[in-house]
Parts: C-alpha cells; sequence; structure tokens
C-alpha cells in the first residue's frame, strides 16, 4: 500500500460484507480514502508499519477503524487489545463491526478500550444506513484525536 | 384374765378360811373355848394336831405358789410334815401301836373332852386325807408327760370323802352321831379339806382336770355351769327327801323313787340341754365348715385360673422372646440368677437356655463375656438404663440392659435383651458405600453436563455469527442489483429481486428466533415478586418503539407473581405482540389483560378480538415453528408462542387457549399460586 493518507482501516475478512461496507461509505460520502485488510495480522502490520507496511509512518494513522471480530489468524479482539495498549495508537477510534450481539463479547470489547460496538444489521438497508451514519459521524462529526 | 383373777381370789380366800378355822380351834383348845373347839354341840371337835396339819397345809400351799425356789422348798418341807403325821396315825391305826402323834398337843385338855366317852383323837379318814393331801402338796406342780397331773387327782379323792363327810352330817347318818369305835371326821375338818381340796384343783387351773374346766370352749363353759348344779341338786333333793321322810310324809322306798324320778328328770333336762348346746355349736360348725370349704373351692378355682393365666402369660413370654429373630433375652434377679432365657441367639452363641434357668449368671457366661456383661449390669440394678455395642462370637451385638421395677419402685430384676445387628452393619456400610459412589457419579454427571453446555453455548455461538453474514451477502447484493441495474431490470426481474431479500430478511428472524428458543435452557431462572402491570407496561413501550398499531389496550387488576422478571417480559411481549397482529385487520382492536386466581393457580389471560382461528388445530398452537396462518395473512416464525410455552413449564405452569374463528382469542397460562 501506499502512504496516501488514510482515513477508515476496514478490518474484514468477509469480501461481500466488505464490499458492501465500502460502497455503503463511498456511496453517501464518509470517504474515499479506505484501506481495507482481510484479517488481524494484517490490520497490525498496517497500524504499527511492520512488514509489507514498514515503509509507512507510525504517526499517520486512520481516522477511524472499522474492526470485525472473527478473523482468521489474529482475530479481532487481538487487535483490539494491541491497538488500545500501545500509547502511540491507544487515540485511534476503533468502532467494532461485527454480526456478534453476544454479551461477553461486547463486555470484552469495551474492557479493552473499544469506542463503539455495532452489530451489523441483517437486513441490507438497516446496514447500509448503520454504515453510512457511523461514517458519518466519525469522519464528519466526530472531532478526531490529535 | 378376769376368770384368773377369780380364781386366785377363789383359791386365797378358801385357803385363808382354812387356815382361820384351824387357828380358831387352836385358840378353842388352847383358851378352852368350848364353841370354837366344837361349833356345833353334840357334834365332833377338830383334833388340835388337826388344825396344826391344816395350819401347815394352808402355808405351805401359799409358799408353793411362789415363784421362788426356797419358798417353794419350804412349802414342800412343810408338806412333808402334814404327810408324817398321817402316815404315823395311819401307821398306829393299822399296827395298833400307840403313836401319840394326835394327842400330844393339849393333852390335859383332850383327856377331858370326851364325846361317847372317848378322848378327842384324829379320825381316820382325817389321817388318810391329810396323806392324800400332803401328797397333792408335794406334787403340786409335777406334771406327766401327757399333761396329767396326780395333785388334781388327789385333791378330787380328798374333795370327794370331804363332800361324803359334810352330806353325812346334812343327811344325819347315825354314824356320825352316835357313839361309834372311832371318831368320825369332824365337820370343819370336812369343811377345810373340800376348801384344801379346791384350793390344790384350782392352783393351776389350765392343766390336768382342771384343763377341760377351764378357758372359753363349750365344754368349760358348760361344765363351769353344771358342776355346781352336779354337786348341788342331788345335795339338796337328797335332804329334800329325806326331810319328807322325816316328817313322814311318805316312806323310804318312795322317798327313793321321787329322788330317782327327780334325778332322772334332773339328769334328762341337762342332757337335752347340753345336746341342743352341742347340736347348736356343731350346726354352727359344720355351716362355717361348709362356708370354708366353699370359699376355699372358690380360692382354689381363683388359684387355678390365675396360675393358667400365669402360664399362659409365661408361654406368651416365651413366645414373644423366641419370636423376636437374632435376639436373644435374660433375666436375672439382684443375686445374678438368671430368671428367664430364651431367643434363637442364645443357642447361636453356644448356650443351652433350658439349663440356664436358676443358675448364676456367672457360671453359665463364660467369664469374657461376663466380664463385659457385670458392670453395666451392676449399674442397672442400681436403676440406670444402658445399652452398649458389643462383639460376641464373632457378631455384632446391639445390647439393651432394663432395670425392672415392683411396687415399691426398687430395681428386683434386670432384663438383658440382645440384639445381633451384623447384618444391619454391613446394610449401613454398604448404603454408605453406595452414597459415596452416588456422589462421585452425580460430580462426574454435572461436570459433563457442564461441558455440554458449554458446547452449547459455543454452538449458538456460532450460529448467530457465521450464519448471519451470509444473509447479509444475499440481501445486500439484490439490493445492490436492485440499485445498480434498475434500468435494465423489467418488472418481473424486480420481484424476482425482492423475493430474494423477502426470503434472507426471513432467515434471519428465524435465526434470531431460534437462538432465543435455544438460549432458554441455558439460563438459570431468577425468581422476584414481579408486578405484572408495570411489566407490561414497560413490554408495551417496546412494542411500540417497533410497531404501529391503533390497538387499545384494557389491562384490569393483576396479580403479583413471583418469576424470572426477564422470561416473564418475554412471554408478555410475545403474547401481546401476537394479540396486537393478530387484531391489527379488525376496525377497532382490544386486547384485554387480566388475571385470577383459581384452585391454587393464578391463570393470566390475555384476550383480542382479532382473527381468531380454529379450534380443532390448537394443539398445534405452541409448537415450534407451527403456524395457523399464512405469511400472507400475518407474518411470523411460529415459534413465539413455543417460546411462551418453554418458559412457562420452566415456572411450573401451563398455557392453553381458547378462540372462535374470526372473533378472537383468549391465551391463558397458569402459574401455581405461592
Amino acid at each position: 500500500m501506499s502512504n496516501t493518507e488514510v482515513e477508515i482501516l476496514l478490518v474484514e475478512d468477509n469480501p461481500s460484507d466488505a464490499e458492501m461496507t465500502i460502497r455503503a461509505l463511498k456511496k453517501h460520502n464518509v470517504s474515499n480514502k479506505i484501506v481495507h485488510l482481510h484479517n488481524g495480522a494484517e490490520a497490525l502490520d498496517f497500524i504499527f508499519c511492520t512488514k509489507e507496511f514498514s515503509d509507512r509512518s507510525i504517526f499517520t494513522q486512520p481516522k477511524l477503524i472499522l474492526l470485525d471480530l472473527k478473523m482468521p489468524k489474529v482475530d479481532g479482539m487481538e487487535v483490539l487489545k494491541k491497538i488500545k495498549s500501545d500509547e502511540r495508537t491507544r487515540k485511534i477510534p476503533v468502532v467494532i463491526l461485527t454480526s456478534s450481539k453476544e454479551d461477553p463479547d461486547i463486555h470484552t470489547c469495551y474492557s479493552l478500550g473499544a469506542n463503539s460496538y455495532i452489530v451489523k444489521p441483517v437486513g441490507f438497508d438497516n446496514f447500509v444506513k448503520a454504515i453510512s451514519e457511523l461514517g458519518v459521524y466519525w469522519i464528519l462529526t466526530n472531532e478526531p484525536p490529535r | 384374765m378376769n376368770f384368773f383373777n377369780n380364781i386366785s381370789t377363789y383359791r386365797t380366800a378358801m385357803v385363808t378360811a382354812m387356815i382361820c378355822i384351824a387357828v380358831s380351834v387352836s385358840l378353842g383348845w388352847m383358851f378352852d373355848i368350848v364353841i370354837l373347839k366344837r361349833p356345833f354341840p353334840g357334834l365332833v371337835a377338830m383334833n388340835p394336831v388337826t388344825a396344826l396339819a391344816f395350819l401347815l397345809s394352808g402355808a405351805s400351799f401359799f409358799l408353793l405358789l411362789s415363784h421362788s425356789y426356797p419358798k417353794q422348798l419350804t412349802g414342800r418341807i412343810l408338806a412333808c410334815v402334814v404327810l408324817l403325821i398321817a402316815a404315823l396315825k395311819i401307821l398306829s391305826l393299822v399296827t395298833g401301836w400307840n403313836i401319840p402323834v394326835d394327842t400330844f398337843l393339849f393333852r390335859d385338855g383332850i383327856a377331858a373332852d370326851m364325846v361317847g366317852g372317848l378322848p378327842n383323837t384324829m379320825a381316820p379318814n382325817t389321817a388318810f386325807c391329810f396323806l392324800m393331801s400332803g401328797m397333792g402338796l408335794v406334787f403340786i406342780r409335777h406334771e406327766s408327760p401327757e399333761g396329767r397331773m396326780p395333785a388334781h387327782t388327789i385333791a378330787f379323792i380328798v374333795g370327794l370323802i370331804s363332800l361324803l363327810s359334810i352330806l353325812g352330817y346334812i343327811y344325819r347318818v347315825q354314824a356320825f352321831y352316835g357313839v361309834l369305835s372311832y371318831i368320825p371326821m369332824a365337820p370343819h375338818t370336812a369343811l377345810c379339806f373340800l376348801f384344801l381340796s379346791l384350793s390344790i384343783l384350782l392352783a393351776h387351773p389350765g392343766k390336768g382336770l382342771m384343763k377341760e374346766l377351764s378357758g372359753h370352749y363349750a365344754g368349760s363353759m358348760m361344765a363351769k355351769v353344771m358342776i355346781p348344779a352336779a354337786i348341788l341338786l342331788p345335795s339338796g333333793l337328797g335332804l329334800l327327801r329325806l326331810m319328807g321322810q322325816w316328817g313322814d310324809l311318805y316312806s323310804a322306798e318312795f322317798g327313793t323313787a321321787m329322788f330317782s324320778i327327780t334325778i332322772i328328770t334332773i339328769f334328762l333336762l341337762l342332757i337335752y340341754y347340753n345336746a341342743k348346746m352341742l347340736n347348736r355349736r356343731d350346726q354352727a360348725r359344720v355351716e362355717a365348715e361348709l362356708k370354708l370349704a366353699d370359699l376355699n373351692y372358690a380360692l382354689e378355682q381363683k388359684v387355678e385360673e390365675r396360675t393358667r393365666e400365669v402360664l399362659k402369660n409365661e408361654s406368651i413370654y416365651k413366645t414373644i422372646a423366641s419370636s423376636i429373630p437374632r435376639s436373644a433375652i435374660l433375666i436375672f434377679d439382684r443375686q445374678e440368677n438368671i430368671l428367664f432365657a430364651e431367643g434363637e441367639m442364645l443357642a447361636i452363641l453356644g448356650y443351652n437356655k433350658d439349663k440356664m434357668i436358676g443358675h448364676l449368671a456367672a457360671e453359665m457366661i463364660p467369664s469374657d463375656r461376663y466380664s463385659i456383661l457385670s458392670p453395666p449390669l451392676k449399674r442397672a440394678f442400681a436403676g440406670e438404663k444402658l445399652s452398649m455395642e458389643t462383639q460376641s462370637g464373632g457378631k455384632d451385638m446391639f445390647v439393651q440392659i432394663v432395670p425392672c421395677l415392683n411396687e415399691q419402685e426398687e430395681v428386683y430384676m434386670v432384663m438383658v435383651i440382645s440384639f445381633d445387628i451384623t447384618e444391619i452393619k454391613r446394610a449401613n456400610h454398604q448404603i454408605f458405600e453406595l452414597n459415596r459412589n452416588l456422589e462421585k457419579k452425580v460430580e462426574e454427571r454435572t461436570e459433563q453436563l457442564q461441558a455440554v453446555n458449554k458446547e452449547l453455548e459455543s454452538f449458538s455461538y456460532s450460529v448467530s455469527h457465521d450464519l448471519r453474514a451470509p444473509l447479509r451477502a444475499i440481501d445486500g447484493y439484490a439490493r445492490i442489483i436492485e440499485e445498480e441495474y434498475t434500468k435494465v431490470l423489467d418488472d418481473e426481474g424486480k420481484r424476482l429481486l425482492s423475493i430474494v431479500q423477502f426470503n434472507a430478511k426471513k432467515m434471519g428472524s428465524l435465526i434470531d428466533d431460534l437462538l432465543a428458543f435455544s438460549r432458554l435452557g441455558k439460563k438459570e431462572m431468577q425468581k422476584t415478586k414481579i408486578d405484572m402491570k408495570e411489566l407490561l407496561e414497560g413490554t408495551l413501550i417496546e412494542i411500540n418503539k417497533s410497531t404501529t398499531h391503533n390497538t387499545r389496550i384494557v389491562l384490569h387488576e393483576l396479580h403479583t407473581l413471583k418469576a424470572d422478571y426477564s422470561l416473564m417480559s418475554q412471554v408478555m411481549t410475545n403474547l401481546l405482540s401476537n394479540a396486537i397482529k393478530y387484531s391489527s385487520k379488525k376496525e377497532n382492536p382490544v386486547v384485554e389483560i387480566s388475571s385470577e386466581e383459581r384452585n391454587d393457580e393464578i391463570v393470566y389471560s390475555v384476550k383480542d378480538n382479532g382473527a381468531g382461528f380454529d379450534m380443532k388445530y390448537s394443539h398445534k398452537l405452541f409448537g415450534v415453528f407451527q403456524r395457523l396462518h399464512t405469511m400472507d395473512e400475518f407474518e411470523g416464525t411460529g415459534v413465539g408462542l413455543a417460546i411462551v410455552q418453554r418458559i412457562i413449564s420452566k415456572h411450573g405452569g401451563r398455557v392453553w387457549a381458547e378462540a372462535r374463528l374470526g372473533e378472537g382469542a383468549v391465551f391463558y397460562f397458569s402459574l401455581p399460586a405461592n
């Protein structure tokens, strides 16, 4: 990937979900600068500028991370934990975007420092609505941390 | 006692009288007072030696009556002197020797006092009587082994002789009055002999001849009355007869005949009276004997009955004691004799129960067992009731030692009851082991179940996550096609796409409902007191958020119930949503919720005036995914009521419904009232 400014990092292993999410964000003019990674390991490499992303600057971080929980290799919980426990990356807003409405997951994520927890609506309409709303909020409405 | 007092009075009086007479005669001879010598003029005077002999006899009598031996000895000596005098006189009479025994006193006086030309001497019968009396006095206490007293016999003879003399004087027997070759017994001598003999007889009233005349038996009582009569009546009648003859009223023969007749009559009367009295007494005796025999018989019957009862009881006790399985009963008295031994354990432990009774515990019980038994046995005799466990002959025994109290609340015997508890102990041990195993099994089972639960959890987790994702994709892409290619699609194409979307949504609902249904089993119920009105209001708010409706909800007074709040919320949510949904097509949809108490249950009802259903399908209502309407009519997955039923069953209640097609339905659920 290039060093161009990333606004939204989407960590999602399901390609359909990812496509729909990106489409929704673009359609509603939330952002164009979206990076899509397929699993937790890639996400961590990106954030911490390691491996194939070593030419990235750690100080240039996305405005929002949309994080799915269930992913192969390193899952979302792990990524969340790593992000939120590192001084350099702690402030990045992380929105958990997942199918699971299980209480333990919600509880654990918030304990680890997730900023928000969204359950992907089943219906497409609702899904698009949710994505666009959260996108608008976090990118346009919310004042990002400096 | 009174009788005895009288006797001693009589004899004292008589002997005193005798002594007085003797003294006055002596004084008469001493001072030559004729009246004292000869109270009856013309009749014989008492010889002075006779008087002396009477004096000695009297003194002897009194001395012999005392209990001191020296006095008695003196008495006997005096009596011997009297004997000597008498013996000498008789000797002189028999042999013709002149032994002046009766003339040595007042010799001159005697010579001067003559009756019929003869000087005063002791009469032969007087001497004889003194001989007899002397012997009587000497032997006054003597009693033969058969109980006869010779003194009494002697006295009786002397008495008869004196009576004869007295009668002679009364009947004016010529020999007594006229001149004789020997001097007869003086009248007062005869009287004195009578007194003396009677006194000797009365000296020992309960013995010898007097035995039959003393006491309170019929014979004695009769004798006491009849003896005086027997003496006085013939004497008196004899005199009467003679007096008649003297007065020349009748001849001697007639007189004798009259006398005989009178005596006969008197005899007959006496005999009759005697017979009557004896008969009465005998009758009474026989009656008493019969009564006694009856009583005896009754007593014997009672004794027999009692004996039979005792034997019956004994056999009952024996039967009881020997019927209790694996037991032995022993009863000991204070000396540790074995009074009772029964029970099958006795033979098993090596005892012979028949040989045990009557022997000491220490003899019959081996010393090792005895040493265990002895201390508690002693404590039992002190009043303690004990029980203990011990081993005997390889068996575990439970022993109860019980003291038995008599009417005075004292321990008079102790019962020792032993039970063989070997089997029981073994069974107990087995049960204990089984329990332990059971508990272990329960623990294992619980672990297994917990593992299974965990599996289910992860199952529902993956269901919730993995199943939903593709759904979203189906729905989403269908939408994208719809949006991007709407110009290219015709109506049919659009319709087909919408069907795809619709089914995706349906699948999503199914998954949610199924998850909810399965999650029911996992959660533990937390029962709290629920205000139904409050819960329903909350439920309605939630329903109103997700559905718009114009149903009028009527809440009546509702009982509070004790249940899990979240589960009951779900129940009410499902029931209310159903009610609202199925009445949504009516013009004035009304839903009423009420509750009532029925037979220890509280029954809640949710009534709507909606579509209702055909009662013949009512059994399908609560099945999972069962519906009585199509999706065109009313949407729904058919899980809601199944969930309601599951929750209510968990609370121990029931659900059912009643409806009329097109008019509405009432859904009931009951919960136990506690």
